[in-house]
């Protein structure tokens, strides 16, 4: 038997040096966020220096009732425009995917996509100049607006997703066991469809969450999102309870995208 | 026999059917013009090579394709244009297409349950249908399984039997023993084939297979092309094939160039190259003098010694072994290759040489006349 | 009668096209009012007069588009200016520098993940989205506790005794830079990676059996295959950088500005909102142009690749 450095040498899939080059790419990634999650059980004030384990920056930063109610304002503005979202966008992708192919099909999907396309700055600019114009003030109901719009796309590729993956003489077979439109959606397509649209639903959930420059684009006093609040507090200096409040909010997101993930993975 | 079936309506009745994609004009044709009719209580076989129109036209009768000329008609009535949920015919999908997310019972009972008739029938009802259903392809153990729990050939059993719970006038198989392998396939041929004596139900079954058409059929239908080249039983088609590509595609076969000697009522005498005389089928359209072409199956040839007499001399080219049988090149005087098979027999095997001058032996009767 | 020339699945395709039109229906009207809309609305400000406190005057006016190059001197004259040209060329300068970057580093990576055992592929597939989905500002933020003054590096080094001085590491264009490939860099692996997985390792055996060595298998074999995925990557980087809004303002300490930041103080700080109207929509001109640039390269290798 050859030696394994031999074998590895001889090995076509194995490119030298590739290997500790995407070992270190993996370290660039994380090394920031390990920092960050660590100095968020750090007990030092200055936040510069680790001297002992604390679960002060936390105790802190749930007493902070303005921080409680930004994380308040974002969750419920997720909530409404993820739901919403996966709602249109379930729709759209069945469009889309199923049923038959109209007149301005591609176009329509690129419309559908455009949110993802244009940078952020320029949707926020725009989403602003429409609720001034008309004067429109609904508080959150703006900021809903607003995110519903740029979660659409989030929502809807997951779900297309499964549904071209899904393979269509499922739905041909229950037509053929004498199961009319309505039946097969709802006892086939539906079902089968329901990680796509769980997995769409939880990345729009997430990036409703995240997102900073369309909501401090459009949001009016009283209602402050979480990501608009800590930029405040980045702003006026960086202190160690936005460590604590920064980890749980990556808490959330990867609990979200695990979730997202596993779901899609899931073959039913 | 064809006397009463003539009088009896035909189960589906293809008449005068077009398929074209897209733009009636220009676009592909899948079918060009097809009449079949497919009897009542037949095992009844779509053959032919990948793209020849016969999923398109076991597509359409099952509704999920439309035909863009002609009518499709179910014991006397035209279903051309309706969808698949309101046509009495179910369908053996090829990838089987079981619901995942449904158990192997659930499965079964899902069409009992969305046809209209199925709210009359009551959960009793359904539930002892499907388990009628399980014990006639011996699955009852698996009612509670996923279909991703069960291997391929289990997965095709269950695909039968969710296809004939709801009682359907014809069942539609669409190359449904594609995905096993061979000893399974072989298996599956024969299970197939007692169910539908013991269901009485007409089964429309499409393949490329030639094997599986051969063995299983009451009759079937050879596709090329978009249209049908040859309709007949098994043996009709083995042994008295339409034309050139009918003989080609079903087992092999020795191409052979012959005038017509004599006309008789039902039979023809020609000559072939070498001088020999062959006996065959007469055919419309023959004519004294006539050049046609035969076809004459390998194994009804013999090679013998030289000299025996109603022999074609010929030279033997190379000798392959297939193990059941052995199979020999052979040329003639004007050059042309023709193969030869004899059964491999324990003792009785010949050993030619290449290069040996050898006799060739006619069955006399075993020729057909090619129309192309 | 029999070839009586009948479709009768039209009536029912049309049904479904309806349907289909239906469904997409509502995802339509949402980005049309509340996106496309508001471009055409943003459009009009941006030909309008600003308000001192923020918002428009509905008077016609070219100031905005004339500011882009021109400054209004105290006698009404106008002179040319390179203010806003350079902060749109740094933009376009720091997505190039971006895109680059990122392209080196995640071209081996994507080889690397490809040529992995297919069961390991999917964790360390998933490893790479995670910080993709975990908030901008926040990853941005985390940088800022490794360079600064006082963050991890300089403290390191310091103790290491490398330097006697903290290293200004944060607010200049290489902490942008830092920042953008950091967050970017996934944008590249991920389709890259989805070209080459589909990649038949046969064809590694087949370039090695001619006598190709493993350069020469990366460049003539490998690349060519992942050569959309490469663009696609490019693209994704490139749009996004040069909007770029988070990693300027917290890593480059808002003093170098790019082009979404110099936006933003136009509806901020600034209240001129024609100005940022006006700004708004080159950048979305130059995102369309890019965009269109990549439709037509797709295209091209398309037809290159399937010869129609």
């Amino acid at each position: 038997m050859l030696p394994l450095f031999k074998r590895r040498r001889l090995d076509i899939q194995h490119f030298p040096g590739f290997g500790g080059f995407s070992f270190l790419f993996y370290l660039y990634l994380y090394a920031p966020i390990l920092v960050l999650i660590l100095y968020s059980f750090n007990a030092n004030q200055s936040a510069t220096v680790w001297t002992s384990f604390s679960l002060d920056w936390y105790r802190a930063a749930f007493n902070n009732q303005a921080l409680r109610s930004a994380a308040g304002n974002s969750l419920l503005i997720a909530v409404c425009a993820s739901v919403i979202a996966t709602v249109i966008a379930t729709l759209a992708a069945l469009g889309t995917s199923r049923g038959a192919r109209f007149k301005g099909m591609r176009l329509s999907i690129g419309a559908i996509m455009l949110p993802l396309v244009l940078p952020e700055i320029v949707v926020g600019v725009a989403t602003l100049g429409l609720f001034s114009s008309i004067g429109l003030s609904l508080g959150y109901g703006n900021l809903i607006i607003a995110h519903t719009v740029f979660c659409i796309p989030f929502a809807y590729l997951p779900i297309r997703a499964r549904l071209e993956d899904m393979d269509l003489s499922l739905e041909q077979a229950a037509n053929d066991l004498y199961a009319g439109p309505w039946r097969t959606f709802t006892k086939v397509t539906l079902p089968l469809l329901m990680p796509g649209i769980f997995s769409g639903l939880m990345l729009a959930f997430i990036v409703s969450l995240d997102n900073f420059v369309i909501s401090m684009m459009v949001s009016q006093a009283g209602t402050t999102t979480l990501p608009i609040f800590i930029f405040g507090m980045l702003r006026m200096g960086v202190t160690p309870d936005v460590n604590a409040v920064s980890t749980l909010i990556l808490a959330v997101s990867v609990l979200f995208v695990s979730l997202s993930f596993l779901l899609g993975k899931s073959r039913t | 026999m064809s006397a009463l079936h003539s009088l009896q309506t035909a189960a589906v009745s293809i008449r005068s059917v077009r398929k074209v994609y897209g733009d009636p004009q220009t676009g592909p044709v899948a079918l060009k013009h097809v009449d079949l009719d497919i009897r009542d209580n037949e095992f009844f076989t779509l053959l032919g090579p990948s793209g020849c129109g016969k999923t398109t036209l076991l597509r359409m009768i099952a509704g999920f394709e439309f035909p863009s000329a002609g009518e499709i008609l179910l014991y006397g009535e035209n279903i051309a244009d309706r969808p698949p949920y309101e046509r009495p015919v179910n369908t053996v999908f090829q990838h089987y297409a079981l619901f995942p997310h449904m158990s192997i019972a659930e499965n079964l009972a899902f069409g009992l349950e969305s046809h209209p008739m199925g709210k009359r029938l009551g959960k009793t009802a359904i539930t002892q249908r499907v388990s009628e259903m399980l014990a006639l392809v011996q699955m009852e153990r698996f009612a509670d399984r996923r279909p991703s729990q069960l291997s391929g050939g289990q997965q095709q059993r269950v695909a039968l039997a969710r296809a004939l719970a709801p009682h359907p006038k014809v069942l539609l198989l669409d190359e449904p023993l594609s995905a096993l392998d061979l000893k399974l396939r072989q298996a599956m041929r024969e299970e197939l084939k007692s169910i539908q004596a013991k269901t009485g139900i007409t089964f429309i079954f499409v393949t490329h297979d030639q094997e599986e058409a051969l063995t299983m059929s009451d009759r079937i239908a050879v596709l090329a092309e978009g249209q049908v080249q040859q309709v007949g039983r098994p043996s009709d088609i083995y042994e008295q094939p339409n034309n050139r590509f009918v003989a080609d595609f079903i087992g092999e076969t020795n191409f052979l160039p012959a005038q017509v000697e004599t006309l008789a009522d039902d039979h023809a005498l020609l000559r072939i190259t070498g001088g020999q005389l062959m006996r065959a089928a007469g055919r419309e359209g023959l004519h004294q003098g006539a050049q046609v072409t035969l076809s004459i199956r390998p194994e009804r040839l013999q090679l013998v010694a030289p000299d025996s007499p109603e022999t074609t001399p010929c030279t033997l080219v190379e000798q392959i072994y297939l193990g059941t049988d052995l199979q020999y090149q052979v040329s003639l005087a004007d050059g042309s290759h023709l193969r030869v098979r004899t059964p491999n027999r324990a003792g009785q095997n010949q050993s030619f040489v290449p290069g040996q001058r050898l006799g060739l032996q006619f069955d006399r009767e075993s020729a057909s006349v090619l129309l192309d | 009668m029999n070839s009586r020339p009948i479709a009768p699945g039209s009536a029912l395709e049309r049904r479904r096209a309806l349907g289909s039109l239906l469904g997409v229906s509502p995802a339509l009207l949402a980005i049309g009012l509340f996106l496309l809309v508001p471009i055409l609305i943003i459009a009009a400000y941006s030909l309008m007069q600003a308000n001192p406190y923020g918002g428009v005057d509905q008077v016609f006016s070219s100031e905005a588009y004339t500011s882009l190059l021109f400054e209004r001197q105290l006698d009404d004259s106008l002179a040319f200016t390179d203010s806003y040209l350079i902060i749109a060329l740094r933009s376009v300068g720091i997505a190039t520098a971006t895109t680059l970057i990122t392209l080196l580093i995640g071209f081996p990576v994507a080889v690397w993940l490809a040529m992995q055992p297919i069961r390991r592929r999917g964790l360390l597939i998933f490893l790479i989205t995670i910080p993709f989905w975990a908030n901008l500002l926040i990853r941005t933020y985390a940088w800022i506790l490794l360079l600064r003054g006082t963050g991890v590096i300089n403290n390191s080094l310091l103790g290491l005794g490398l330097i006697q001085q903290p290293l200004p590491l944060l607010y200049n264009d290489g902490a942008v830079l830092l920042g953008l490939v950091y967050t970017y860099a996934p944008f590249v692996v991920l389709p890259i990676y989805a070209t080459l997985e589909k990649m038949d390792m046969r064809l590694l055996e087949a370039a090695q059996d001619l006598y190709a060595g493993r350069l020469r298998t990366l460049r003539k074999v490998v690349l060519p295959i992942a050569r959309p995925g490469i663009l696609a990557g490019a693209i994704l980087t490139f749009v996004p950088c040069l909007g770029a809004m988070i990693a300027p303002e917290l890593l480059g300490g808002g003093t170098k500005l790019m082009l979404g930041n110099l936006i933003f103080r136009q509806f901020s700080d600034a209240r001129n909102w024609p100005f940022g109207a006006a700004l708004a929509l080159v950048l979305m001109a130059a995102v369309m142009l890019v965009l269109m640039f990549y439709a037509m390269r797709t295209e091209r290798l398309r037809v290159a690749r399937e010869g129609k």
